[in-house]
């Protein structure tokens, strides 16, 4: 008797769930890898390209909560330039929940006698900072310049000039897109600083050195350079990698957990 | 004799307890619904306000036919209140769709005119106005993607057994679809291929 209750109630609680099917663009993986924000599809970048373009998307997934993720496909899986950018953020669910920040930069080559078409879609959360007209505005004069030129390399540098313009928007560091801006005040803060430290500083600081070395080895400064110089080379050369270790603490969604997008983005052809 | 007095008991516990799980759920994805429509009167109405903005734009820069823009405004004001109508429940969405079909036609005579105007095209202005309407119109598709999802969610409900059976009692009927009449996913389009 209890049984048989507990088995109507459970068939009863079974009952009537609405069963959603979105089986939209099958020819895709059903999500993307975390950590990887390009996927050439199309194969239309170089291997080099490809993980430059990724690095510094990168960079910008693990300093902002936002991502953007590029997709190159053949033909869109038979979708509109802008379907196929909206479906691939809502399927994959780019940028993060709490925010839906993601951008999806979708490009389809162009091949004989069909157009190339590219389309930027941007997620809920970024509406305000990427507005249709800007989006618009990267398109026709970051991207499509370069798609026209040809070559092997266009269409990584036309993805690099819209990944460059498209994550400082993102994150708010510049407001407004202004193309063609010659080195505004940001950039040449950033450069006098890396002048600075990459440059100035260390030259001073060996000139100091040399002082020292040279007094109490009782040398002038250019044999103390020369001697100094012969014995440093080596030692040196271990602490250089120091550098380079760029890709480490990598944490939190790695691009993906969000997927809200609602038709915003902008798009082109040529 | 007292297992009978039990399995009645049962049954009125089933019963109520399908009815009340039911009647939520009809509640809780008619609601769904029409946050999904409040969602498509938002982009709708961001279109009913670009248009005035582009009608100024085509009329400072080229000297256009008056009729040919008063067709635009008189289609906008229709448009809009066949959109006000269907969200106070006097107008159906199929009234609303024909109307924007007339707006639609409406626009593109407009914009299929203003192809004769370099200076037109070259305005930024006018071209950012055409992205802005170029998103509007990417923005209602999605909306209406959502709203019919929302809408299959709700009347399957309605429709499937048991919910049909309280359905009718709790006077929840099917709600229509947002379907494209023949031409009207024509609405504004603008054609940036060049």
């Amino acid at each position: 008797m209890r049984r048989a209750f507990s088995l109507l109630l459970a068939v009863t609680l079974l009952w009537g769930g609405p069963v959603l099917a979105q089986a939209e663009l099958d020819c895709l993986p059903p999500s993307g890898t975390p950590g990887t924000f390009v996927y050439d599809f199309a194969d239309i970048l170089g291997p080099d390209d490809e993980a430059d373009i990724n690095a510094t998307i990168r960079a910008l997934n693990d300093t902002t909560p936002n991502s953007i993720v590029v997709v190159t496909h053949p033909d869109f899986c038979g979708e509109s330039p802008f379907d196929f950018a909206t479906g691939v953020g809502r399927k994959w669910g780019v940028g993060d929940a709490e925010f839906d920040n993601g951008i999806v930069i979708s490009v389809s080559p162009k091949t004989g006698n069909r157009k190339g078409q590219v389309f930027i879609a941007v997620g809920y959360g970024l509406e305000g900072a990427i507005p249709d007209v800007t989006a618009n505005r990267i398109i026709d004069i970051e991207m499509i310049p370069e798609f026209k030129l040809g070559g092997t390399e266009s269409y990584a540098w036309g993805i690099g000039n819209a990944v460059a313009v498209l994550g400082p928007l993102a994150s708010g560091e510049i407001q407004e897109y202004e193309p063609g801006a010659p080195l505004g005040a940001g950039a040449l803060f950033v450069a006098l600083f890396f002048f600075f430290f990459v440059f100035l500083v260390p030259l001073i600081a060996a000139f100091g050195i040399l002082r020292r070395y040279g007094k109490n080895n009782d040398l002038g400064s250019l044999v103390a350079l020369m001697l100094l110089a012969n014995q440093s080379a080596k030692r040196n050369r271990g602490s250089f990698s120091n550098f380079s270790s760029g890709s480490g603490g990598f944490s939190g969604s790695g691009g993906f957990g969000g997927g809200g997008f609602g038709g915003g983005g902008a798009g082109g052809s040529w | 004799m007292k297992y009978l007095l039990w399995i009645v008991l049962a049954l009125i516990a089933i019963v109520g307890y399908s009815a009340m799980g039911s009647y939520n759920g009809f509640v809780s994805l008619d609601e769904d619904v029409d946050g999904q429509w409040a969602n498509i009167e938002t982009q709708y109405q961001r279109r009913f306000d670009l248009i005035p903005n582009l009608v100024a734009t085509v009329k400072g820069v080229a000297e256009f036919e008056q009729e040919t823009l008063t067709a635009v405004t008189e289609a906008r004001a229709s448009a809009f209140n066949a959109m006000q109508a269907v969200g106070d429940g006097t107008g159906s969405i199929a009234d609303f769709q024909q109307s924007n079909m007339v707006l639609g036609r409406a626009m593109n005579g407009m914009l299929g005119y203003s192809e004769r105007y370099p200076e037109l095209k070259a305005n930024q202005n006018f071209s950012d106005l055409q992205a802005q309407l170029e998103g509007t119109e990417n923005r209602i598709a999605v909306a209406r993607k959502d709203f019919n999802a929302s809408v299959k969610a709700y009347n399957g409900k309605v429709r499937r057994f048991p919910g049909s059976l309280w359905a009718g009692m709790f006077g929840f009927e099917q709600r229509d679809y947002f379907e494209s009449v023949a031409g009207s996913e024509a609405a504004p389009t603008v054609d940036f291929g060049s």
